[in-house]
């Protein structure tokens, strides 16, 4: 499943990620309607968290509306806005904290690797994974 | 002709690995020819522009301190001692 | 009824602390279309609000924090914010900016501006969430530092509000405080932060979900893209982004402008033990930006050996390497990082601590103080160790820190025994890491600027650095070689004061130093156009209205510091600059010939040659009638004003 990644060493925090994700979504600039959140982990720390579209995604398990599928050819997990209630059952199961509360909506939103806001990254540190290789296993 | 000092700083010091050199020339013209044929073609790229051939405008070349666009730009003539700073230019505070 | 100029918030915050109450007042058309933003907003309140002679640490003073129109957007390096107030270190005009987050988030919460009024009674601090503003009880956060403040309210209230709070110097009311938010980013100069511990307000806590809204979203976006292409392609901002403000260190040094020893010389021996090259190797850990910035200067180092091992912090910028480095002749970097990061936790300005430090070397130099009375601190220069412990007792105001606290000017006073020479300030504030012996026009910046010896409100790098076709484009070309001439006074009054009103306006936007001032990148005609498209007003999009709003501000501000009292004879230079020449160096044997710089300054701002005070025609220009009305019945615009 692939999925957006940045190195929390190269991540400078400077959100033009989350400012870009806003506009080319829903074109505002609100980085609290971004698609993803830079964290801060102080001392120094900056680590872009965005939907990882798991294997086994808990956020489908407990959504009780049955608003996020799975689309079978790619794996990828979305949201569906019209039958999320804002219940953020999601949001706190999710082990990597990638779902967030749209502010105004009060929907659940998620990263859907749309990739545009790669190619601003001033350090170009987010990148489109498309597959986990583990060192050792046949696959 | 003057034995001159040649400092490096940022991006230069990173090209030639090295903090300074020591360079025979009697101009400032003439120890940049002499830096080019021996730190090579990368080293001219980053100094010079391609298009106009003429060393890029943000760098800055200072002699004893004191930048050549004061004196008499690259005609600047150097004596033994002397020492010359490369610098992409730098301000604020 | 909505503001018509998008860009803004349209709101300003107004908090009194002695009531207890949050007021939402709404921003005018007039303050917008007059003002700008930022530091216009700032200028046009405190000097209505703010009578002069006031306490600066009493309950009448105002503490403003502000935003810009194109706080929060797109538009590169714009995510900044200012504080102002009357300084407790200068006794007029203090302003201070500081990067981060927190400017964005204000936007996002719904506010371009905050002031606050009066003084608790008991330790408090500014909650905003939206609509929802609370002054909460801060008894607990009451003597953490900056950054147990810090973590103690992101799990109090959120781990994503941005906070900008003081540390125990600013509770102890150290005049030269700082506001620290992010941990390390700090609004340093001015002492604001002793402004919020005498009105016990410990920190200032924003978090917004609102979005910011311009005009035409298209062609704001496209001219923000387009910026912020130049800026990451600007060979010199790629450096800034590898090394910093570091980068200073060596260029300084080859020009002979290094602050050596209380700014005795501009030579230091081993500048190359603290330049970015040595930095970059040896102390580097990662990069950080701020809010939509692509210059990302921001740089976090760490030292792993040696006494300070451990330490781990943003920074140090050039002007704190200078302050704890090459001006007390310290040429040990961990023990500027280490005096960095306790800067930061204390809250304190690193310029004036470090500034104030080195004052007081030079009078133990000259056997003017002795061990005795620094408590057998052995203060002969370049001693880490004492510098430390300095600040430590400066934050604390313990022992020598107490009067210390009180800045440098004062601290001579109480010296005396010609101390005073030694105390180099402007207008009681420390001068920052420059010298116009090697750098006329600063030497004017320094002397002119609102706030004191400061570096960053008119500073010119033309002559410091050679820019000749940035200079024959704003200036013209006839006054080549002599405007990028360092050495001579040519020219300096009329860049200095070009400049100022541009960098007004940079201040209003809030938009930061760098990649305007330099490398620049961006100029007041990228101002002129971004505006209007922010905005939605087409008279921000006319250069010469934009340099009238920033030349009116200028005016403000020194009719705010002539109210106080600020002539012609305050807007002057310590004698070292004056008399002294420079010892070594290119510029050796240089002095600065202020009188014939600020002569022609006075001329080409329409203020008196005599008193320095704006003349009424220049202020009835500006539309600044009443303020010339208050000069005028104060006598001040009398040819027989008190020089």
């Amino acid at each position: 499943m692939p999925y957006l990644y940045a190195d929390p060493l190269e991540c400078t925090g400077c959100r033009i990620c989350e400012l870009l994700c806003s506009f080319y979504h829903e074109r505002v600039l609100n980085p609290k309607k971004a698609r993803l959140r830079v964290v801060r982990l102080e001392p120094g720390i900056d680590t872009p968290i965005a939907c990882r579209h798991c294997e086994k995604p808990r956020c489908v398990e407990v959504c009780p509306v049955e608003a996020i599928k799975v689309v079978r050819k790619t794996g990828m997990s979305f949201i569906d806005e019209r039958k999320c209630v804002g219940c953020r059952l999601c949001a706190e199961a999710c082990p990597y904290g990638a779902i967030f509360l749209h502010p105004d909506k009060q929907v659940a939103i998620k990263c859907t690797l749309c990739g545009l806001c790669v190619k601003h990254c001033p350090v170009q540190c987010l990148k489109i994974v498309e597959e986990e290789k583990i060192v050792g296993l046949q696959v | 002709m003057a034995k001159v000092t040649v400092q490096f700083y940022t991006t230069l010091r990173d090209l030639t690995n090295e903090k300074q050199t020591e360079v025979v020339g009697d101009t400032v013209a003439s120890v940049v020819e002499k830096l080019v044929k021996k730190y090579g073609s990368e080293f001219h790229e980053t100094l010079f522009d391609k298009e106009t051939g003429r060393i890029k405008p943000f760098y800055n070349i200072l002699v004893n301190g004191v930048r050549i666009n004061l004196r008499e730009g690259l005609n600047t003539e150097v004596k033994d001692g002397d020492v010359i700073a490369i610098f992409p230019p730098v301000g604020g505070g | 009824m909505r503001f018509p100029y998008k860009g803004y918030a349209g709101q300003i915050l107004r908090v009194n602390l002695i009531k207890q109450t949050v007021k939402k007042q709404a921003l005018t058309k007039k303050m917008a279309r007059g003002y700008i933003g930022g530091s216009g907003f700032a200028a046009r309140m405190l000097y209505d609000e703010i009578d002069p002679g006031i306490d600066p640490l009493g309950p009448e003073n105002k503490i403003f924090m502000g935003t810009g129109p194109l706080t929060g957007t797109f538009w590169p390096s714009s995510g900044r914010y200012m504080f102002a107030a009357k300084s407790p270190l200068t006794g007029i005009w203090g302003e201070s900016h500081s990067g981060g987050h927190l400017g964005p988030e204000l936007k996002y919460a719904g506010y371009d501006a905050v002031i606050v009024e009066g003084r608790a009674e008991k330790p408090v601090y500014l909650r905003i969430e939206n609509e929802e503003v609370e002054i909460r009880d801060a008894s607990h956060l009451w003597g953490k530092d900056t950054h147990e403040t810090t973590r103690t309210l992101h799990e109090d209230i959120d781990k994503e509000a941005q906070i900008a709070c003081i540390g125990p110097a600013g509770e102890n009311l150290v005049r030269y405080a700082s506001i620290i938010t992010n941990l390390y980013r700090a609004a340093g100069r001015a002492g604001i932060g002793a402004v919020m511990g005498s009105k016990k307000l410990k920190a200032i806590a924003v978090r917004g979900t609102r979005s910011v809204e311009v005009a035409d979203l298209d062609r704001f976006m496209e001219l923000s893209e387009e910026a912020h292409w130049r800026i990451l392609s600007h060979p010199q901002a790629q450096a800034m982004s590898r090394y910093g403000t570091p980068l200073l260190v060596g260029y300084k040094q080859t020009i002979g402008e290094l602050p050596t020893k209380n700014h005795q010389t501009g030579v230091f021996p081993n500048a190359e033990a603290l330049s970015a090259e040595t930095i970059r190797k040896n102390y580097w850990a990662k990069t950080r930006s701020c809010f939509a910035c692509r210059t990302m200067c921001k740089k976090i180092n760490t030292s792993r050996t040696g006494p300070y091992a451990g330490t781990l912090c943003e920074g140090p910028e050039y002007e704190t390497i200078m302050a704890f480095g090459t001006n007390c002749y310290n040429a040990d970097y961990p023990s500027i990082l280490y005096a960095n990061l306790l800067c930061d936790k204390y809250g304190l300005d690193t310029i004036s601590t470090g500034c104030t430090i080195a004052f007081l070397m030079e009078c133990y130099e000259n056997g003017i103080i002795n061990k005795r009375d620094v408590e057998g601190t052995d203060l002969s220069w370049g001693k880490p160790d004492a510098i430390i412990a300095l600040i430590h007792k400066i934050a604390k105001r313990e022992g020598i820190g107490n009067f210390l606290a009180e800045g440098s000017y004062r601290a001579a006073e109480k010296i005396g025994k010609g101390a005073e020479k030694y105390a180099l300030h402007v207008k009681k504030m420390e001068i920052s890491g420059q010298d116009g012996r090697t750098h006329r026009s600063i030497g004017l910046s320094h002397a002119t600027a609102s706030r004191g010896a400061d570096h960053l409100r008119s500073l010119v790098t033309v002559d410091q650095l050679g820019y000749e076709e940035v200079a024959a484009r704003r200036w013209g070309s006839d006054k080549l070689p002599d405007v990028c001439d360092p050495y001579t006074e040519k020219w300096k009054a009329l860049v200095v004061k070009t400049t100022e009103d541009v960098y007004a306006v940079r201040d209003c936007l809030v938009q930061c130093w760098y990649c305007v001032s330099w490398p620049p990148v961006l100029w007041i005609e990228d101002f002129a156009n971004i505006l209007p498209a922010a905005t939605g007003e087409p008279s921000f999009g006319k250069i010469d209205e934009l340099l009238l709003i920033g030349s009116r501000i200028v005016n403000l501000e020194r009719c705010f510091n002539a109210r106080e009292g600020i002539t012609r004879k305050d807007d002057s230079l310590p004698e070292r600059f004056l008399k002294e020449p420079m010892p070594d160096g290119p510029g050796k044997g240089q002095v600065v010939n202020l009188k014939v710089m600020l002569d022609e300054y006075y001329e080409l701002r329409g203020w008196s040659l005599e008193s320095g005070i704006p003349k009424k025609e220049t202020l009835e220009k500006l539309g600044l009638h009443q303020e010339a009305g208050k000069l005028e019945a104060m006598g001040k615009l009398s040819r027989n004003c008190v020089v």
